[in-house]
């Protein structure tokens, strides 16, 4: 059977442009999160520091009114991912793309102007369906025999990983890009208000005292190829995705089971899938929100899978915010990297952990990694664990 | 076709069926009136229901009233859903749009559902199935389609079952169409 190899990575967060960037970032302890003003209001949200204008000249693409931030970031990510290779018909490709947001932000300039009393332009309305998004990004970026949307709030991107493996692994395709992209809107801020798990000051995952999360957008992508992708594409091979499942957590709507059955589940399904043993797992990108009730369920999970042999863990979320769909895209960039690197990351703002574990990492630190889990837990207790392996 | 129909319900203007028998009718009133008459028929003790938004509630009907005629017992994990959906969440979408555009008090109670798959989140904590999910956007429905998919995950080893169907809600107009399938082939053993 083949192996999935990851030959390309893109990104784009409130941490900057690429993964070389995103990787000194981390290391460094940089934060992402800032001062993001709304409607004479300002919070806490990691922003990607340009405008649409300026992330279309990025990306190479025409400026217009009618395209979604979300397709723009989605681009800059996708074409750092693709790097060189070149769309050939001996390798047919797929596109699976996870967004959640789509093109709310343009749907809102309309509302907005009819607010305003002004006429609203409904074709402002055209990339407001997910799927328009992916068609966009696949349009400009490459020429995609295959390409589905997956929308599960924030795991959508980490199954599009498992759907993208899934292809290959049957032999479907054997090069599929695969990743998600989210840009900042008002439903989604609104709502995590509302549901009053949105931290007013800078989110702290891990920590005893933490509030809540603080959303943030970006874009991520990861090239697989299979082993004869590989030899004909001659791609060099990064890493390996070795392991991959999905589970239900069945016990609420917006908030995880106090011992994140359906996170052990993932967790276990995905070792199973790689055929690893839970000690040879070297570091884990946890989902790790901020919320209470996700940091708590999802240490009790990782103990009960774990037991005496947890790994160094960390949740990058505060230093780029919660991407929502991109998150498990971002995070699994962030996984490779840890291998390609041999490091595993810090948490960000721990003034007083949660668990007295020396495993949760206050900072990066050098270590032989091998393997390295990323989990990614979306409301209606959708929760997948993706494991990365070197080569 | 691989798959054998168990059990199938439809939920539409107000009427329900079961295994193509009429079991419940209510005239005239909206979706409320209809989803929580409904219900109470049901007679169980579940308060959550009230909360829910219409897709879930259509959902959860069709799924209590088709079990409770199949009279199964499933394991925790053998049982995958699969559900077709035209109009995602608009409904709840619209509402939540709403209340920000008013500068009215958001509800998390509206945004929660502001995600079609929180439908299939409803039944598996109802019945706690830990078991695959998979919704897809499709214009309209078709039931060969739909069979395939049902097919792959229980041939390919992932489920024993398999509930789902098709499922959309906007405004008052609300559709159902709901089947429990297993391998064709399997001897029932009731």
């Amino acid at each position: 059977m083949t192996k999935i190899n990851i030959t390309g990575l893109g990104i784009v967060s409130a941490l900057g442009i690429s993964a070389k960037h995103h990787f000194n970032q981390l290391i460094s302890g940089m934060i992402g999160i800032g001062h993001y003003q709304r409607d004479g209001q300002y919070y806490y949200a990691g922003k990607v520091p340009f405008t649409n204008q300026q992330l279309s000249e990025l990306g190479k693409v025409a400026f217009s009114v009618y395209t979604s931030r979300t397709a723009l970031l989605g681009i800059l990510a996708a074409k750092e991912a693709l790097g060189g290779t070149v769309f050939d018909s001996r390798i047919p490709t797929a596109f699976i793309n996870g967004t959640t947001v789509g093109g709310m932000d343009r749907s809102e300039h309309y509302f907005s102007e009819i607010a305003k009393g002004n006429q609203g332009d409904a074709a402002l309305f055209q990339m407001h369906d997910l799927g328009a998004n992916s068609a966009y990004i696949a349009e400009q970026v490459g020429d995609f025999e295959y390409v589905d949307t997956i929308s599960t709030a924030c795991s959508s991107s980490a199954n599009a990983i498992m759907f993208g493996a899934q292809l290959i692994q049957s032999g479907e395709y054997n090069r599929v890009l695969v990743g998600g992209t989210d840009a900042l809107c008002n439903f989604t801020i609104e709502g995590f208000k509302s549901l009053m798990v949105y931290d007013a000051h800078l989110c702290q995952p891990f920590d005893a005292n933490r509030r809540g999360l603080n959303l943030g957008e970006g874009a991520a992508y990861l090239l697989l190829e299979s082993d004869q992708g590989v030899k004909e594409s001659g791609n060099r091979c990064l890493a390996k995705l070795s392991g991959w499942a999905n589970r239900n957590d069945a016990f609420h709507s917006t908030g995880t089971s106090p011992d994140g059955i359906g996170a052990q589940q993932a967790m276990r399904a995905a070792l199973e899938t790689a055929a690893l043993r839970p000690d040879q797992i070297d570091y884990i990108n946890a989902h790790g929100t901020g919320t209470q009730n996700n940091d708590s369920s999802e240490l009790a999970a990782m103990d009960a899978v774990f037991k005496e042999s947890l790994p160094d863990f960390s949740s990058t979320k505060g230093a780029t915010g919660h991407t929502l769909a991109a998150s498990g895209a971002i995070e699994a960039v962030f996984a490779v990297q840890s291998l390609l690197e041999n490091c595993a990351f810090g948490n960000f703002s721990l003034a007083e952990p949660m668990t007295a574990s020396p495993s949760l990492l206050r900072k990066t630190v050098s270590k032989e990694v091998r393997h390295a889990m990323s989990n990614s837990f979306g409301f209606g207790g959708n929760s997948t664990s993706l494991i990365f392996s070197g080569n | 076709m691989a798959i054998h129909v168990i059990s199938s319900c439809s939920i539409a203007k107000g009427s329900i069926t079961v295994n193509g028998t009429p079991v419940f009718f209510h005239e005239d009133g909206d979706f409320s009136a209809f989803s929580k008459a409904a219900f109470k028929k049901l007679d169980i003790p579940y308060s959550k229901f009230y909360k829910m938004d219409k897709l879930c509630q259509l959902a959860f009907l069709g799924s209590e009233y088709l079990l409770k005629e199949a009279k199964l017992v499933f394991r925790d994990d053998e049982v995958a859903q699969v559900f077709f959906n035209g109009q995602s969440s608009l409904d709840s979408d619209s509402k939540h749009q709403k209340l920000i555009q008013e500068g009215a008090k958001v509800s998390p109670a509206v945004f929660v559902y502001t995600l079609p798959n929180i439908m299939m989140g409803e039944i598996a904590i109802r019945n706690k199935w830990y078991g695959e999910n998979l919704l897809i956007l499709k214009p309209d429905f078709d039931f060969e389609e739909w069979a395939m998919e049902a097919n792959l995950l229980i041939s390919g080893g992932k489920a024993t079952y398999c509930l789902g169907g098709w499922i959309d809600v906007f405004q008052e107009n609300y559709q159902l169409q709901l089947y429990l399938v297993e391998a064709a082939g399997i001897k029932m053993t009731i």
